[in-house]
């Protein structure tokens, strides 16, 4: 909600204590926010966009043919003079400037600065270090590009590694998201933003409040977004909270009235059917299909361009047919090893090594009866889904697997 | 026992009207003995709780009726420690036997074993079958026409449990209608149908948590090895065959003799094994849950009659099902499915998944094997063939001793 508006209209109201009544169509009623619960953020992003944007001499210059310094320094200066004026008129809190944005969750109110800056501060650190292969492109059309870049994630557990992987290095401006499950404890080794407050909704979800039984789980889904929104509210999130289906797979790939298409998916569902289908679809409409994986010690990540090569197999390595035929054998017939016949199909035959060989080969002591995962390997390759899909998406070539294994200390690249 | 007579039990041939008349001379309005045993044969064809089939049948001579017994000693002690489940079972039975009989114009009213009480009915190493009711037969003048007659039997010829991936197609309207219609108000039965990928997710994930749980329990491990039975087995009349699941001969050994302990067992093979139920679930067209309060061992009986119900209209109609008794068998587990996917309702005692299978092959899974009518006419005898319910009880019993601190 803009503050301007917010503030002629009578959306927002400050109380002379400092509380706020929010007006909005989209909420039940009028609500009162104390100011233990309001955020003033404008501020703290302008002072820390200050003090990292460069100065005039080499800040990268706008469309608009002022440099992006000379245009911060005006928007401070303005919002500085405002600020003042608002503190010397009685009865005002908060200039008309920046957004305001109330997380219906929790209750919180926060005072946001405009969307430009505000998603500018979430990348000024990054600096240029991500460029086009012949360095031609400029930060703002570098940035426009990555910006305007949209990936579809299927999975939320590791997947939120590659999505926090994504957002730190490209912010893009729309995600998809699509995953049927919800949180458990096991998965706080590797879900980013994942808590004890999302391990159950709060105790006045249930329908009986004294009944332990009755745990409303939180979709993995849901929290992931909820909690990138809380990192960049200007940001658009379309979640599947049922997953990807047979009947929803072309509206997340293609889009439809007004969600728009990906320009990457990134795959990683636990449910083999919907991993192979996720592929044959993209390979259909030429998007390409990112998975990393973590394998024991190693993250591997896997690049599937079927916009460049529409032909490409749906494996790695593996012919579809002789895919698909590991895939039925393993849906019927309950043998684990079928399961690790089509994970070989997926990866590649040489994925266990090591301490995973062994959990596979089920040798010396294996406390858990599920796949082992890394937390740190699974964070390494959320780091590099971002470095590689921002990559790719600048024209960079990228290799079709890479490999880092973390226990050896080396890199394999195929 | 021969390889024939496990699965012989299959072969019934429907007798027409005028042949099921013949077999008694005596006036009409009475059923004789062999009128009885006919219709048995098609109670025989019911599904049960792992394939133990835990019912015996007394025939008294001087009333038309039909006494059913549990047959504690195939009630299963680590998988259905209060009898509910075999209680199912015995509803699916009394069921094919009504619907048997009114396809030759005989009404039958169920008559529960007034005071039964849970603590009868549970497992039992010894042979005291018990009495839970009698299926009354009179004879009236109303018989279906022969097309719905053959239908009919044949559902309950045809039918098996099948476990295979479905298709996920949508239950056409008219027969979810049907379905619904399949409860009666006086069964105190709550049908829930629940078709969307939210729930049949939800409903997957806690049948998973439970058959994890319950797969770790040294006796449930037992107990399932020694009931899951090699395919190449001919001979025995209770158990399942791992082809069954759609496990091949391998496997089947393998898996059986890893859950009875004889050969190490991957840390993952159950997690697995808990996974494929999971999703089993995610695949069905529709989950459906029967409910009810467990008050009376009556209401299991009646939950068992709806379920089968249900299965033969399905099966009727081209869609198979298969039973989760993951969730059900789970107290903790249980619990969580009444507080939240049933809203606080009465507590889940059948859980089915209703489709097609994927492949249409799995359509043409064999049959479970069943005992010959003799076994189960209610003169108590230890089954000759194998597994033995006494020896896997006294097992069991050992597995216990072994698992108690010192």
């Amino acid at each position: 909600m803009d503050a301007r508006e917010a503030h002629c209209c009578g959306k927002v109201v400050y109380s002379a204590r400092g509380e706020v009544t929010l007006h909005d169509d989209r909420l039940p009623g009028p609500v009162t926010i104390v100011p233990e619960q309001q955020y003033p953020c404008v501020l703290p992003t302008l002072l820390a966009l200050d003090k990292a944007l460069s100065g005039s001499s080499n800040s990268p210059r706008l469309r608009s043919g002022t440099t992006l310094r000379e245009a911060f320094d005006t928007e401070y200066r303005a919002y500085l003079e405002l600020l003042s004026r608002t503190r010397a008129t009685s009865g005002a809190w908060e200039p008309d400037f920046g957004n305001y944005v109330y997380d219906r969750k929790t209750g919180d109110l926060y005072l946001v600065a405009p969307e430009f800056w505000h998603r500018l501060a979430l990348l000024t650190s990054n600096a240029k270090l991500l460029t086009d292969p012949g360095g031609n492109l400029t930060a703002e059309e570098i940035r426009d590009r990555l910006t305007g870049t949209v990936v579809g994630f299927v999975g939320a557990s590791l997947g939120s590694n590659v999505i926090e992987g994504v957002v730190r290095e490209m912010r893009p401006r729309v995600a998809k998201l699509a995953d049927p499950d919800y949180l458990e404890a096991t998965n706080l080794n590797r879900l980013q933003h994942g808590s004890l407050r999302y391990l159950s909704q709060p105790r006045s979800s249930r329908s009986d409040p004294r009944n332990g039984f009755e745990t409303q789980f939180v979709s993995k889904a849901e929290l992931v977004a909820y909690e990138n929104q809380l990192v960049d509210p200007y940001m658009d999130w379309y979640l599947y909270g049922d997953g990807v289906n047979t009947d929803n797979i072309d509206q997340f790939l293609l889009g439809a009235n007004g969600e728009p298409r990906v320009h990457y998916v990134v795959e990683e569902a636990d449910d083999l059917r919907i991993k192979i289908e996720v592929r044959r679809r993209a390979r259909q409409y030429g998007i390409p299909v990112f998975m990393a994986s973590d394998l024991g010690h190693r993250s591997q990540a896997q690049l599937q361009d079927f916009s460049a090569n529409p032909n490409a197999t749906l494996g790695y390595h593996i012919e579809d047919e002789e895919l698909m035929s590991r895939l039925e054998r393993c849906m019927q017939s309950g043998d684990r090893n079928d399961f690790f016949g089509v994970a070989r199909g997926l990866v590649g035959n040489d994925f266990a090594v090591d301490e995973y060989a062994s959990w596979i080969a089920q040798t010396g002591e294996q406390p858990t009866s599920s796949v082992p995962q890394s937390g740190s390997v699974a964070q390494m390759s959320g780091a590099l889904g971002g470095k590689l899909l921002a990559l790719h998406r600048l024209g960079h070539a990228l290799s079709e697997r890479i490999i880092i294994d973390t226990r050896r200390m080396h890199m394999i690249v195929d | 026992m021969t390889s024939s007579s496990a699965f012989s039990a299959w072969k019934v041939e429907p007798l027409s009207v005028s042949e099921f008349q013949a077999l008694n001379p005596s006036p009409a309005g009475s059923i004789n003995l062999d009128q009885t045993r006919h219709l048995l044969r098609f109670a025989l064809l019911a599904p049960s709780v792992h394939n133990t089939v835990p019912v015996a049948f007394g025939l008294p001579l001087d009333r038309s009726e039909v006494d059913v017994f549990v047959r504690r000693q195939h009630v299963l002690s680590a998988s259905d420690p209060t009898g509910r489940e075999a209680l199912v079972s015995l509803g699916c039975s009394v069921e094919n036997l009504m619907i048997a009989a009114a396809q030759y114009g005989i009404e039958c009213s169920w008559r529960p074993e007034p005071g039964l009480s849970w603590k009868a009915v549970g497992p039992s190493p010894t042979c005291s079958d018990v009495r839970v009711g009698s299926v009354q037969l009179t004879s009236q003048t109303v018989i279906p026409d022969e097309s719905q007659r053959r239908s009919a039997l044949n559902a309950m010829l045809e039918r098996k449990v099948v476990r295979a991936e479905f298709d996920k197609a949508p239950l056409p309207a008219e027969l979810k209608v049907l379905l619904r219609a399949c409860v009666k108000p006086s069964e105190r039965i709550g049908f829930e149908l629940f078709e969307s990928d939210r729930d049949k997710f939800a409903w997957g994930k806690l049948d998973e948590l439970a058959m994890k749980h319950k797969l770790e329990e040294r006796a449930f491990q037992l107990e399932l090895g020694h009931w899951l039975l090699p395919n190449a087995d001919a001979s025995s009349v209770r158990g399942m065959r791992g082809r069954e699941f759609g496990f091949d001969d391998r496997l089947t050994l393998e898996l059986s003799a890893q859950l009875r302990g004889e050969v190490s067992m991957a840390a993952d093979q159950l997690a697995f094994m808990a996974r494929a139920g999971r999703g089993g679930l995610q695949s069905a067209s529709a989950i459906c849950v029967l409910s009810c309060l467990d008050e009376l061992p009556d209401t299991a009986i009646s939950a068992g009659r709806v379920y089968q119900r249900c299965a033969l209209l399905t099966w009727a109609h081209g869609i198979a099902h298969a039973v989760h008794a993951g969730v059900c068998n789970v107290p903790h587990a249980r619990a969580m499915s009444q507080a939240t996917l049933l809203r606080g309702k009465m507590p889940p005692s059948v859980i089915f998944r209703l489709g097609k299978p994927l492949q249409g092959g799995d359509w043409s899974r064999p049959h479970s094997s069943r005992p010959d009518l003799s076994d189960v006419l209610h003169i108590p005898v230890e089954p000759e063939s194998l597994p033995s319910s006494a020896s896997i009880n006294q097992a069991l019993a050992t597995a216990r001793r072994i698992d108690q601190p010192g």
